[in-house]
């Protein structure tokens, strides 16, 4: 054997005491070499899954088409995990769903669907086709960032609320929604009805007639002379330059009556979707741009959600249109882990210290202040959260840290402050003592720790990292700026302090330095035999790591 | 022996604490003898064997080491991989043998001795290179060794990937489809 290791060795004895006798030689097999389904199945989950960043699924369906006894495994994965990038490719799914007994059987195969497109014009009647997917589990819809020149040609880029109805009231096993932002212009929520009769739902909706009433001024529609249609060429003409966000007089907040109204109006059942919110176990809503009604919907999801919710997220990206938590019609969430509020989100934390959930991790990435006046009581609310993330743009300042002085150790923390000053400098956060002070009472448990936008001077910087050697001996995971961040390459002087650290940290397997701003090549031969020594991997400018990657690449 | 191969101390590889009760006095390791559809026969000690679960089981049921065992459906060369890999990972436990571990990292890339074990595969003479393969796999997946099964079909899914539909049939010398055949397919 050539190998070079003690197996080789091992089987080079093995061959020679063979009790047959003699060198086994590789026997002669059938001419076209067959697997079992099963295997072909694990085969075939190795195979990359393209889908979702080229325009086609080419390897899988490759695999499909080899022959006869390929398709099924292949297929099998193709319908279980769907992604459709494009209107185009979700017509064709429609289209393959709805005909005939085996269509259904595929249609009913699909677990998770992955929706990237943001055309939603483009896409007639899905809503329609959604009652076929009967055993879906997981739906995600990503919205791809448009330009602001397309963003007037097309009136839509978000979901139709018709087709979130859909799923929830007709996909019996659904338990994790992720929805990006709704609308963008208001004729978007039109459509939305449209979806819903078209898709054969059984309410009669006259959206223009039931909204008109409701408009308000605010909506410049040149509609004084009735039929607001002002050149008469039988177009309505809408100011496009209005500000996006109607008043249609809806409730949002929304009790009883009047959900059941605008329900209707939307057409759908609304004790069929909020049944469906309450089997949820993952929910992500985006606030941002978008109409009332969508406003209202996503108030509706938010009220509805029930026990076996695990994750919550949450993030609006538009400073105007703050996505407010409404209150919860259940009594707990016994089963809530999870809670990532990203952007412009408000009422959260008053709403989690109410429901007391057994959170393991929380994300506040926001700006508002009342996370941080309320942050005490929401830790006593919550002791069990041992991930912490405060990425914000308020001040994390040593009082914050203080707070954190009482709670349970973190495994993980993030403490970012996102927003700089007047004039482009840093604002100033918590203090290196400060942060020492906390890495001496609580930082004995520590594995993941990102420091990285701080207002340290370099003293300041290293003397937190010699702390951190000394407390954190759990640390897997360092992410913090580059001492001298104005160097353009990254030599043997700039890494020398990790070698103190790892004495420290000896399971220490990745620290990200702010290199990533400059060239892989900055990075010094010298510098990088240094890292090698030390079994420490630095961040590439290649890399872009996200928290997640890192986690399971280094936990 | 595999066993007496097992028993060499070798403490560069972290393996030294077996090596080390090579000539105590300690009573001797327990022996498995297996032979082949093809009438090959290997000894192999049980912490080897324990690698496949479908021998794990059947040592546990048996309740001691039972007389010369046939092993049907497997080859005597593919045994004598299978051998070489439960060998070296045996000891290992950074390489994980069971399905959940396996499920749970799902990124995990082929390590540096595999990739010369599957290399040391294709390089073999007379076969076309897949037959060896696919029999292994079948073979791993027949005396159900996760960690083995993972690494065969990750291995054949690399040499499909990411070849055009009519080489990845010359490959696996599957006959190209009739036109109405590739329409049933296409459909």
């Amino acid at each position: 054997m050539s190998t070079p290791s003690p197996a080789a060795d091992i089987a080079a004895e093995a061959d020679a005491e063979e009790v047959g006798g003699g060198f086994s030689i590789p026997p002669r097999r059938r001419p076209s070499p067959r697997l079992p389904t099963e295997l072909l199945r694990q085969v075939f989950k190795g195979l990359p899954d393209s889908r979702a960043v080229t325009d086609g699924c080419c390897d899988l369906r490759s695999a499909a088409l080899v022959c006869r006894s390929w398709n099924p495994a292949a297929s099998e994965r193709l319908w279980t995990h769907v992604v459709l990038t494009s209107p185009l490719k979700v017509r064709l799914f429609t289209r393959s769903i709805s005909g005939g007994t085996s269509a259904a059987t595929h249609a009913a195969t699909a677990r998770t669907l992955d929706l990237n497109i943001n055309d939603w014009d483009a896409v007639e009647n899905f809503a329609g086709f959604v009652h076929l997917l009967k055993g879906l589990r997981v739906f995600a819809a990503f919205c791809r960032p448009v330009d602001s020149t397309k963003a007037i040609e097309r009136p839509r880029f978000g979901l139709p609320i018709a087709v979130v109805a859909a799923l929830l009231s007709s996909c019996p096993t659904l338990e994790v929604l992720y929805i990006p932002t709704a609308t963008l212009l208001p004729s978007g929520w039109e459509s939305d009805a449209k979806g819903c009769v078209d898709g054969g739902m059984n309410v009669d909706v006259d959206v223009d007639v039931d909204d008109e009433s409701d408009v308000d001024d605010d909506l410049d529609v040149n509609d004084n002379d009735g039929d607001s249609d002002s050149d008469g060429d039988g177009d309505i003409d809408v100011d496009v330059d209005v500000d996006f966000d109607v008043d249609f007089n809806v409730d949002v907040d929304g009790d009883g009556e009047e959900d059941v109204a605008t329900a209707l109006s939307l057409g759908f059942d609304l004790a069929a979707v909020v049944r469906g919110v309450g089997r949820l176990k993952g929910l992500r809503i985006q606030g941002g741009t978008c109409s009332s009604k969508d406003r209202w919907f996503r108030n509706l999801l938010l009220r509805s959600v029930g026990p076996p919710l695990v994750e919550l997220g949450l993030s609006s990206n538009v400073a105007e249109k703050v996505l407010t938590v409404p209150d919860s019609q259940a009594d707990a969430l016994p089963n809530l882990e999870v809670v990532e509020a990203e952007g412009h989100v408000t009422s959260l934390v008053p709403w989690l210290i109410k429901l007391r959930p057994p959170l393991r991790r929380l994300v506040l990435s926001n700006e508002l202040c009342e996370s941080q006046i309320q942050l005490a009581p929401l830790l006593r609310a919550c002791p069990s959260i041992s991930d912490l993330d405060l990425s914000t743009a308020y001040d994390i300042t040593d009082a914050t840290l203080e707070l954190l002085h009482d709670h349970p150790p973190l495994t993980a923390l993030t403490l970012e402050i996102t927003r700089v000053g007047a004039h482009g400098q840093r604002r100033a956060g918590f203090t290196s003592n400060g942060f020492q002070r906390f890495l001496r009472v609580r930082g004995s448990h520590l594995t993941f720790l990102n420091i990285a936008d701080n207002s340290f001077t370099n003293a300041e910087l290293l003397a937190c990292v010699a702390c951190i050697g000394q407390t954190s001996s759990m640390l897997k995971i360092l992410i913090l700026q580059t001492p001298d961040l104005r160097r353009s390459h990254l030599g043997l002087d700039e890494v020398a302090f990790l070698a103190d650290l790892k004495q420290g940290c000896p399971i220490l397997r990745y620290v990200e330095l702010a290199i990533s701003y400059y060239d892989d090549s900055h990075v010094t031969e010298e510098a990088r035999r240094f890292l090698a020594d030390i079994m420490l991997d630095i961040s590439c400018i290649t890399d872009q790591l996200t928290r997640e990657v890192l986690m399971h690449k280094y936990m | 022996m595999f066993h007496r191969a097992n028993l060499r101390n070798n403490s560069k590889n972290g393996r030294s604490q077996v090596g080390q009760n090579r000539n105590s006095k300690k009573k001797p390791v327990a022996k498995l003898t297996l032979i082949t559809e093809d009438n090959e026969s290997f000894t192999v000690c049980k912490k080897v064997a324990e690698m496949s679960m479908f021998f794990k089981n059947m040592l546990q049921d048996t309740e001691g080491i039972p007389a010369p065992f046939i092993v049907p459906n497997v080859s005597g060369y593919d045994l004598k991989k299978i051998i070489e890999y439960c060998s070296y990972h045996c000891l290992d436990t950074d390489c994980p043998n069971d399905n959940d571990s396996l499920r749970s990292r799902r990124d995990r890339k082929i390590g540096h001795w595999d990739e010369t074990f599957v290399r040391n595969i294709i390089n073999k003479d007379g076969d076309p290179v897949i037959d060896n393969l696919v029999g292994l796999t079948k073979a791993a997946y027949f005396l159900d060794i996760p960690g083995l099964i993972w690494l065969m079909t990750k291995s054949i899914a690399n040499t499909i990937d990411p070849k055009p539909i009519a080489e990845i049939r010359e490959i696996f010398n599957v006959p190209v489809p009739s036109e109405r055949e590739e329409e049933i397919l296409q459909r």
